[in-house]
């Protein structure tokens, strides 16, 4: 196993220090940190296998997201300085009313791991502060977040405003949670929608990575 | 028991049809573990029943295949099938029974079921959104989803880490509400351990009072419109439960 191999498997364990050595001493040998963070991308998406296959639980997706968090600290500096651009912005939150955050944060982490910079606005997020983060952002991408069915009318106020904000335009939004599928898109005027924080950064390229 | 005293007990007439007889084959239920003890009290005698744990709600596609395994084996048998649940993150869409009636109530989940309306929930919400709310049922599958998830999480990562994902997953929530349930048996129990969650997560502890009233209406076959009632070869379907 290299050392790239060694990264995703620590970190695809939940092996949280011996995951960040290894990062670490991969900065040491002269790894590019681009190459480092793939093999963290990979990581975590054994990590959301192993949640859908029932090998993981709740908590060990939040300590997945610790761990990413504090190697995202490490890697940043050096991925800016190595001129790694971004793929692109996107705003994500969870509709006002709701303060479930754990699907929202699972999103959010797998967007940034692979390669996105992510405006996390967090949970029960008003409508107006939805629409001033992507005026002040200038992403073109928007999330939405919404686990019971009284979400959906936070989700079609939320496009709504940004509508009349003049944005719908410039914007591609998707929506996710428990109880949304193709219809409640339609209904609410989402563009796509998604079961999974797989298909979020799949959405999120088709949009915003032209080749993709 | 004898079959005709089970047919007897749990005969239920077909309001879309109202001209035909009522259903000559016994009723079922299928039912998550958090409503049995509210729903005991209306069974009619012998009424066929399988409970199914709380946590296949983790992975709702698992928990859909088991209760379309439960339906399968009931189809045709019995009539109409009272399925115990809501919509549960979808894991009952695409539900179908080929040859009985499927009844459920129309709501997102059992809290709203014990609130007793939608509306309930919303005022609930509204006044304080970051509200985690615990009924019997809950308590005694052996602690709810979340404060078992701790246990867990200290057998694995040790008491320090398993503390700071738990007051991860708990960071929003401002106020734990015990819902008296009406048949509920363990009160004092529940209290203490309700208090206990309450006191542990730094959250406002609250009590109210819940209703079984929804779950007695599903029984007894008054199914309005706080029901969806799907027939032979019809999918439970988002729509029934949002329209």
């Amino acid at each position: 196993m290299n050392g790239l191999e060694e990264i995703t498997s620590a970190l695809a364990d939940l092996e949280e220090e011996q995951t960040l050595q290894l990062v670490r001493k991969a900065i040491e040998e002269g790894i590019p940190p681009g190459n480092i963070l793939g093999a963290c991308q990979n990581g975590m998406a054994e990590i959301g296998s192993r949640f859908e296959s029932g090998d993981y639980f709740v908590s060990d997706l939040i300590m997945s997201g610790e761990i990413f968090k504090q190697v995202g600290a490490i890697l940043d500096p050096l991925l800016e300085s190595g001129g790694m651009e971004k793929l692109g912005k996107v705003v994500f939150g969870t509709v006002h009313g709701d303060i479930h955050d754990i699907g929202k944060d699972i999103v959010v982490n797998m967007l940034k791991s692979a390669g996105f910079e992510v405006i996390d606005l967090g949970v029960d997020v008003p409508v107006a502060k939805f629409v001033s983060a992507l005026q002040e952002s200038g992403a073109t991408v928007l999330g939405m977040s919404g686990l019971l069915t009284l979400a959906f009318d936070a989700m079609k106020e939320t496009i709504n405003a940004v509508t009349a904000a003049g944005l719908r335009d410039k914007v591609h939004i998707m929506i996710g949670g428990g109880p949304v599928d193709g219809n409640v898109c339609k209904a609410v005027g989402a563009d796509q929608w998604g079961n999974d924080a797989q298909q979020a950064v799949k959405l999120a390229k088709q949009w915003l990575v032209p080749a993709c | 028991m004898p079959m005709s005293k089970e047919m007897k007990g749990a005969v239920v007439p077909d309001p879309k049809q109202p001209d035909r007889p009522p259903s000559a084959r016994p009723a079922k239920l299928i039912c998550c573990r958090v409503m049995i003890d509210e729903l005991m009290p209306f069974l009619p005698e012998g009424t066929a029943t399988e409970v199914v744990e709380i946590s296949l709600h983790i992975h709702p596609d698992q928990l859909r295949e088991h209760l379309q395994r439960a339906i399968d084996a009931s189809d045709g048998i019995y009539d109409p099938i009272f399925l115990g649940y809501g919509l549960c993150s979808k894991a009952v869409v695409g539900l179908v029974a080929r040859n009985s009636r499927l009844v459920i109530p129309k709501t997102d989940d059992c809290i709203e079921l014990f609130l007793g309306s939608r509306q309930a929930r919303i005022d609930q919400l509204a006044s304080e959104p970051g509200t985690f709310f615990l009924t019997q049922g809950y308590i005694g599958d052996g602690a709810s989803m979340v404060f078992s998830e701790h246990e867990r999480a200290v057998a694995r990562y040790g008491e320090e880490r398993a503390e700071r994902l738990i007051q991860t997953m708990m960071s929003h929530y401002k106020r734990l509400v015990y819902i008296r349930t009406a048949h509920a048996t363990s009160l004092e129990s529940d209290r203490e351990y309700a208090h206990a969650m309450a006191a542990r997560f730094r959250l406002r502890y609250e009590e109210m009072d819940g209703t079984s009233e929804w779950l007695g209406q599903l029984i007894a076959g008054n199914w309005d419109d706080r029901f969806v009632l799907v027939g032979p070869g019809e999918r439970l379907e988002l729509r029934h439960f949002t329209d």
